[in-house]
């Protein structure tokens, strides 16, 4: 199963991303977490099964949406709570529940 | 115990101008001292004044308050003036002011004399605080004994079936100050006996309570019909130690009616807003008919003569408001041609400043569609303003204020011109909300026009009713003429399919299951009803409130009736709330052999799941039972149901573009939606005005669970209910769109828990920070934009959310900053930030950021480059 988590430019997604993945291979699933910018997720959203967004650019949420709709993505807000303590578990149980 | 009076009237009528305390001891034969106490008293309460010398003379006050005030009373001539200066001597009884019983005829002024009185006396009572004035019909409850005595005593809790809490009386409500009861002698005597205790000792019980006794100290006035005094105990009416007796209007002087006239003239005057005649002729046959009704008929009579004239006015029959003979009621027409117009002597009223602006107006509702006529249509404008009249008339939020904020000034006008001057020649007519929508239609494309915005063109749709094409070119024409706007072809198309009434929007499905509320108390039933018949945009629920002082008899009748007088319905749900009401159900079913089941403990997700399902076709009474006793599980057991797997929820708005009004409304709700929605997705649909086909609804229906269809095209999805955008701009409108939002909510609970709030920011980021940054100390970057962030949110309004991703994105983005520096490799990043062309910064946000970046440059011995300053200012639009 594969994840992107979007900000700005894949910066502090990446970061998340990384722990996310962290928390991943502790419980031995199958599951790889990109990072990325909005900007570039339209060209290459078909690659991913779920899609985060980072609270900075939730404004963004309708754009990315549309984008994400066209290939079956859902789409959500990272856990706030989760996003700032950089909580890779939680945001890992966000993406499989979304994937549900 | 009136002595007082006695000394007062004394006074009044001696033939002297002043007497001594000795003049009055003697003359009515007590002793001087007590006579001397008296009148001290009475000067103090201002009724009498000393005039200094040996021995000191006392002199009635006479009134020479010129100031209009709340206490002038209307039409108080040589016939009311006595009655006005008893009773307020009688209220400023030292001590303890004596009860007034006023008597007389209905229509004389008996509770507008009351409050009069009242004013008079808190006006002149040497105490300075708020003295409550409680006014109260005995006859509202003379159905009910119990209750209403509780009413003015007050119920403890359990007193009666249906007492289920303490109730306050109007007794207390009143206390330390004045309490009317109209129709005294409605009261049960057991109530009678408790208002003389109530006089004699100044204590009362509340209904039901053996133990407590509760004081009060009231003023009372009571008002009753002459023959109807016989009713009253003797004990309690020998309490009233002043009687006043308000003589019939036909006892009362001519100069008084005349000042009752003029004054219910100048009233109608301001209501008008327009200066009022009136024929001599008629002016005096209201000062000298018959009016067995009193003042309360010669009032109305007038507002009638008044509304028959002014209506004249408005058809341009006269140029003045002026109120003729013929108007008078029941006046024979005979009479009015003895006179030619010009020889008519008339009275012209001046219109005062209006103090009454929530008062219904009938004047302009005349104005309002002024171009029809028929003695039926006023007669029932008339009817409907005087029941008005009594039931208070308000008016309803101001639409068009919303509107304003959407569509440009020139063009709203230009549309509403329109409507008013193409009325006649048009083969429609239009009503105003299609107009409002048709606005937001044309703003839209002028925006687009505006913005040079390439726009695919609309096929062109013809309507199949020439008349509505017709009206479309009339219209657009018009817009040519007066605002210059040039409409092509295909949207002069568009706009007859507007013109369409919205036939199948109200009532579009035919609830072939009734669905009926009964619960107890005055209007529980309603209420619930009202909210789900908003919701769902149609009357599904019928209620029958049950106030504690119906019988159960009443109540069954009432259901029955109900039942009977829904004609086409295959059976009825009864939704009740509690037990005792279930067996009503089997009994009408047996009587009326229509199919009926019961539910009880009814709450609002049930009556919302009944009133949805009986709009959906086919459905059984049965289904519709067991759909809405689900309900009132899944109502309790939430969690139970949210593992199931929930559909996401979602906002459909319809308009026939699929991209004019209805994306204006998208983004427009988008903005409404609270943090708790943002799982709502909103999605504008294109519906084609010919075929009108709604199936990407219901495919978006199969997929999503659609809350509701907001637009410009009324369509009717079983079970969605639908709103008008033209409503959605209305307050109501947007808070029925969120009661929508916020019962269809998975669960509140987490949600809140979820929500970060901003004071909890810092200590999350600093242990957040704390997990991924290598080079910075997330306490001291976390101290900087504690500091620095808060002008920079407010400019551009961060909800918390925001706040927190920049908190983030600002800390990450200092760690790698130095850490390309550390490893070299600057210009690579620089170059990977995603900058367009267009992002510019203002001088403004350049002030605005300055702090914040001197800060972070100087702690960090970083340089932030305008890349990036250009990337942060565009992140955060």
């Amino acid at each position: 199963m594969k994840l992107i988590i979007l900000c700005s430019w894949g910066a502090t997604s990446s970061q998340l991303a990384k722990k996310v993945q962290e928390a991943a291979e502790k419980r031995d699933l199958d599951f790889q977490a990109f990072a990325g910018g909005t900007g570039e997720f339209k060209q290459k959203a078909s690659e991913y099964d779920v899609a985060l967004l980072e609270p900075q650019v939730r404004h963004l949420k309708k754009e990315v949406t549309k984008v994400a709709d066209e290939h079956n993505i859902p789409v959500e807000l990272v856990d706030q709570r989760a996003f700032a303590l950089m909580d890779g578990d939680k945001v890992l149980d966000q993406a499989l529940n979304l994937m549900k | 115990m009136s002595r007082i009076m006695d000394i007062y009237k004394k006074l009044n009528n001696t033939d002297k101008n002043s007497l001594s305390a000795g003049d009055i001891g003697e003359q009515l034969n007590i002793d001087r001292s007590t006579a001397s106490r008296y009148l001290n008293d009475l000067v103090k309460a201002e009724k009498v004044i000393k005039l200094p010398g040996k021995p000191v003379k006392y002199k009635i006050k006479t009134s020479s308050s010129n100031k209009a005030s709340e206490t002038d009373v209307i039409g108080a001539g040589d016939s009311l003036q006595p009655i006005l200066e008893t009773g307020t001597a009688a209220f400023l009884y030292p001590s303890r002011p004596l009860p007034i019983l006023l008597t007389g005829e209905t229509g004389t002024g008996k509770s507008y004399l009351a409050e009069k009185l009242s004013n008079m006396a808190i006006e002149k009572s040497t105490e300075r605080k708020e003295v409550p004035f409680i006014a109260f019909n005995c006859a509202d409850y003379a159905q009910n004994a119990e209750l209403l005595v509780g009413q003015i005593f007050g119920i403890k809790e359990g007193a009666f079936t249906g007492a289920t809490e303490d109730k306050k009386g109007l007794v207390e409500q009143a206390d330390g100050g004045i309490l009317f009861l109209d129709e005294i002698h409605r009261l049960p005597p057991s109530g009678q006996e408790m208002l003389f205790y109530l006089i004699d000792k100044g204590v009362y019980r509340r209904l039901g309570e053996a133990t407590q006794e509760r004081t009060a100290n009231i003023a009372l006035i009571g008002a009753t019909t002459e023959d109807s005094e016989s009713y009253l105990l003797p004990t309690l009416l020998r309490r009233f130690s002043v009687k006043l007796n308000v003589p019939p209007l036909r006892e009362r002087t001519i100069s008084e009616r005349e000042a009752l006239i003029e004054h219910f003239l100048a009233e109608e005057a301001a209501k008008m807003n327009t200066n009022l005649s009136i024929e001599d002729a008629c002016r005096n046959e209201f000062l000298t008919y018959d009016c067995p009704g009193n003042i309360g008929q010669l009032k109305s009579d007038i507002q009638i003569v008044c509304a028959r004239a002014y209506l004249r006015y408005l058809n341009k029959e006269e140029e003045n408001v002026l109120i003729k003979m013929e108007d008078f009621p029941g006046n024979s027409t005979a009479l009015v041609h003895q006179e030619t117009d010009e020889q008519k002597a008339v009275q012209l009223i001046e219109a005062k400043e209006s103090d009454q602006k929530s008062f219904p107006n009938i004047y302009q509702r005349l104005d309002k569609g002024s171009q029809q006529n028929g003695s039926d249509r006023l007669q029932s404008v008339v009817l409907n303003y005087i029941q008005d009249l009594t039931q208070k008339y308000q008016h309803s939020g101001s639409l068009q204020q919303g509107w304003k904020q959407l569509i440009e000034e020139d063009l709203y006008r230009a549309l509403q011109n329109a409507a008013k001057q193409l009325k006649d020649i048009m083969p429609i007519n239009i009503h105003e909300n299609q107009l409002y929508v048709i606005g937001l239609h044309l703003q839209n494309y002028r925006n687009h026009l505006k913005n040079n915005v390439d726009k695919a063109p609309i096929p062109e749709m013809i309507h199949p009713n020439m008349a509505y094409r017709q009206a479309a070119s009339q219209l657009a024409a018009h817009l040519q003429k007066t605002i210059e706007l040039d409409l092509p072809k295909s949207e002069i198309e568009l706009i007859a399919h507007f013109l369409t009434p919205e036939q199948n929007y109200k009532q579009a499905s035919e609830q072939t299951i009734a669905v009926i509320l009964v619960t107890h108390g005055k209007s529980t039933a309603s209420s619930m009803a009202e909210v789900t018949n908003y919701l769902l945009g149609n009357n599904v629920i019928h209620a029958i409130d049950m106030p504690l002082d119906i019988a159960a008899a009443d109540t069954y009748e009432r259901v029955k009736e109900k039942v009977i007088g829904l004609n086409h319905i295959k059976g009825a749900l009864l939704l009740v709330d509690i037990g005792s009401l279930i067996t009503m159900g089997d009994t009408i079913q047996h009587e009326l052999d229509v199919p009926i089941k019961t539910l009880s403990s009814v709450n609002l997700p049930m009556v919302l799941e009944a009133g949805r399902k009986s709009l959906v076709s086919d459905q059984t009474l049965d289904d519709i039972y067991y759909e809405s006793k689900k309900a009132m599980f899944t109502f309790m057991e939430k969690e139970q149901e949210s593992a199931n797997i929930k559909k996401k929820r979602l906002i459909a708005t319809v308009c026939f573009t699929g991209e004019g009004a209805a994306q204006l409304l998208e983004s427009w709700i988008e903005n409404q939606l609270s943090t708790l929605d943002q799982d709502v997705l909103i999605r504008s649909v294109r519906i084609d005005p010919n075929t009108k086909d709604t199936s990407i609804l219901k495919d978006l229906k199969s997929y999503y669970e659609v809350i509701a269809i907001i637009g410009t095209v009324p369509v009717s999805i079983d079970g969605i209910p639908y709103i008008p955008a033209w409503e959605l701009l209305q307050q109501e409108g947007i808070s029925r769109m969120l009661k929508l939002l916020e019962i269809t909510r998975q669960s509140t609970i987490p949600n809140v828990e979820k929500n970060v709030s901003s004071e909890e920011i810092y200590d999350l980021i600093v242990q957040g920070l704390g997990e991924i940054v290598t080079y910075i100390n997330p306490k001291t970057i976390a101290g900087i934009l504690n500091e620095f962030i808060p002008p920079i949110r407010h400019y551009y309004g961060w909800d918390t959310n925001r706040e927190l991703g920049m908190w983030m994105h600002l800390s990450v983005l200092i760690d790698r900053i130095i850490s390309v520096n550390v490893k070299g490799t600057n210009e690579q990043y620089i170059s990977s930030i995603p900058l367009d062309n267009t992002t510019a910064i203002t001088d403004k946000e350049d002030k605005l950021w300055s702090p914040l970046y001197n800060k972070i440059e100087e702690v960090f011995q970083i340089e932030l480059v305008s890349e990036i300053r250009k990337e942060l200012v565009k992140l955060s639009h």
